[in-house]
């Protein structure tokens, strides 16, 4: 008795011990962490983009009648645009879009997560009316990225961090406010929830279709596809929805991809498997049914489960198919470098001159 | 994946419970969040609904239509019409009906990324329609009767008096709110040129997508909306920079 139980002792220990070097000896899927950055940092651009010209309908004063439906809402966020001018709305607009170019982009990725997250947040939620399931996704991945570090790979941080090394200097203070223990700890137990989290969206979408006799049938979509703000391309629709054998395709699935996403991510074949049709669905859902922004932040949280190998090898392969082209577009950049310095010499210093010789000089 | 300084190694195992603290939490959260989601089952129901909500509002809210793509069967429309005063004086006039989703509809032909101010109209009349299902047939007749001189607070009582749940009659207040100052502030910019607008009304119309089974001897088009008039409605005004945004966006269309 008193050696099982020393046994069981000792294999808790060593488990306890294999997730503590897990979660604090180094930051796991860095690779998958700055796709699923890049890919949500660009549905927010998007979204924010394509409603630019009516945000003030959207959101802003004239988005007055929908005040019954914000004062339910809890989100401290929406004060920051509470009766605001067009001006302001304007500021806070682009700034929240400038902020998630820069989580694109990777520039001061973890300030440009804050300010996208609260810009996100504070934006969107001021009219819920219009509210996306969607948006949920999009929040809820911007809130467990601001406890990861998803700009270890491309970046202009890791770009800037490489160069500071190479010269023999320290990263930037911004980047190692944290202990590293602390700050692997952090990225690895965001990793862990935001892949939980996604995984549990898919199922609980799955479960909720399975039962549904449309979804079994493999005809659900057509329904969907026949209402007029469902069809943005008629044409296309009616391809889908007239067509059974695409029809169930297309049903199926979404149906899979959602139900058996969890289950199927356990093995490394069928993890590859459900991914490319997670991405697959994602992408004709986005054009069939308009939604883009939604379902690149889907595929952006798909991403996290590709491993980083595989992200390496497509970095390698992007990097030798585009070498010749960046390239060209490089010496291309010196050329253009070369008219500009030509320009500056021969058009705008006499000018200067001009002016400071003649008319200055008076 | 960026190795952990060595010394920083050593000192792990003080510090190593604090994340294992944050795990846990991590792991506790995503049971809450899987109980959330998960459909009706004893476990969810010895937690509670409201403990739920209370959890996951604000920041962890999501429905199980955070992905992908759901059924609709239902479509619905949202038609306007003013009672237009003549600015010179004389009887005023009622408008005829504006179907608004049908313009949305029309706006989003061709637009792979929709703006959001075009789902409104579409929005609006589905939260109504929703209203009025979780209204009784008692309460629904006080709906019809309804008119411009009725008080938010009147309404409030004689809805309660009729029976249903509180929750119901709220619910259809907001969305009535929201329908009138909407359909105010675009009948305004509306028929701006025909005089002032002085009362409005709202319909919703209702109709379903026919079965699969039917798809070759029906299609949508030969359905008729199921439509339901709300009463005349006192113009909400609105600001001077609210009436100008819809008078650029009714002017677009």
């Amino acid at each position: 008795m008193t050696t099982t139980w020393r046994n069981l002792v000792q294999s808790v220990a060593e488990a306890r011990g294999r997730v503590d070097d897990w979660l604090v000896g180094s930051r796991h899927a860095t690779y998958a962490a700055a796709v699923c950055r890049i890919g949500t940092a660009l549905a927010v651009l998007g979204l924010l983009v394509s409603n630019f010209s009516t945000r003030d309908l959207w959101v802003g004063q004239a988005s007055v009648w929908a005040e019954p439906a914000r004062a339910i809402s809890r989100f401290p966020e929406l004060r920051l645009l509470d009766g605001v001018s067009s001006d302001v709305l304007a500021f806070i607009y682009v700034l929240t879009m400038a902020a998630s170019l820069a989580l694109a982009l990777g520039w001061h990725a973890k300030a440009a997560t804050v300010v996208t997250f609260v810009g996100f947040i504070a934006i969107v939620g001021q009219n819920p009316v219009v509210g996306s399931p969607g948006d949920n996704l999009v929040r809820l991945t911007l809130l467990w990225l601001l406890l990861m570090r998803s700009a270890d790979h491309w970046s202009l941080d890791a770009l800037r961090r490489s160069r500071r090394l190479a010269a023999g200097k320290e990263a930037s203070r911004e980047e190692d406010a944290l202990p590293p223990w602390l700050s692997s700890g952090l990225h690895n137990v965001g990793l862990v929830a935001l892949c939980a989290q996604t995984v549990l969206a898919a199922m609980a979408a799955g479960l909720d279709k399975v039962a549904d006799r449309g979804w079994q049938h493999g005809t659900a979509l057509y329904s969907t596809m026949q209402l007029p703000e469902s069809r943005p391309f008629p044409a296309l629709s009616d391809l889908l929805s007239r067509n059974e054998v695409l029809l169930a395709v297309l049903t199926y699935g979404v149906l899979l991809s959602q139900l058996f996403f969890g289950p199927l991510l356990l093995n490394r074949f069928t993890r590859r498997f459900v991914i490319v049709l997670a991405v697959l669905v994602n992408v004709v859902l986005a054009v069939v049914f308009a939604q883009p922004w939604s379902a690149l932040s889907t595929i952006a949280v798909t991403a996290l489960f590709v491993s980083d190998e595989t992200w390496q090898r497509v970095e390698d392969v992007v990097l030798t198919t585009t070498q010749p082209a960046a390239d060209w577009v490089l010496d291309r950049g010196y050329d253009l470098l070369d008219v500009a310095d030509a320009a500056r010499y021969r058009v705008l210093l006499p000018v200067v001159d001009w002016v400071r010789f003649t008319v200055l000089r008076r | 994946m960026p190795p952990t300084p060595p010394e920083d190694v050593a000192a792990r195992p003080r510090h190593r419970w604090i994340v294992e603290v944050l795990l846990a939490v991590v792991v506790v959260h995503s049971v809450v969040l899987a109980l959330w989601l998960a459909p009706s089952s004893p476990l969810r129901d010895a937690v509670g609904d409201e403990r739920l909500a209370s959890y996951v509002d604000p920041y962890f809210q999501q429905g199980r239509d955070a992905v992908g793509v759901g059924t609709q069967q239902v479509d619905e429309s949202f038609s306007v019409r003013a009672f237009v005063a003549p600015d010179g004086g004389g009887k005023g006039s009622v408008t005829s009906w504006v179907d608004l989703t049908r313009l949305d509809n029309r706006a989003n032909a061709h637009a792979l990324a929709p703006r959001r101010v075009h789902l409104i109209a579409r929005r609006l009349a589905t939260n109504l329609n929703l209203a009025m299902f979780n209204l009784t047939a008692t309460q629904r007749k006080v709906v019809r009767k309804l008119t411009a001189d009725d008080l938010p607070s009147a309404v409030t009582v004689s809805l309660d008096k009729a029976g249903g749940r509180p929750a119901a009659v709220r619910f259809f207040q907001a969305y009535d709110q929201m329908a009138t100052q909407f359909a105010s502030l675009y009948a305004q910019s509306r028929w701006a040129g025909e005089g002032r607008v002085v009362q409005v009304q709202f319909r919703v119309g209702r109709r379903t997508v026919p079965p699969y089974a039917q798809r070759a001897s029906a299609s949508l088009d030969d359905q008729p909306f199921l439509d339901f008039s709300f009463g005349w409605r006192r113009v909400f005004r609105g600001s001077l920079e609210a009436r100008e945004t819809f008078d650029s966006f009714v002017g677009e269309r």
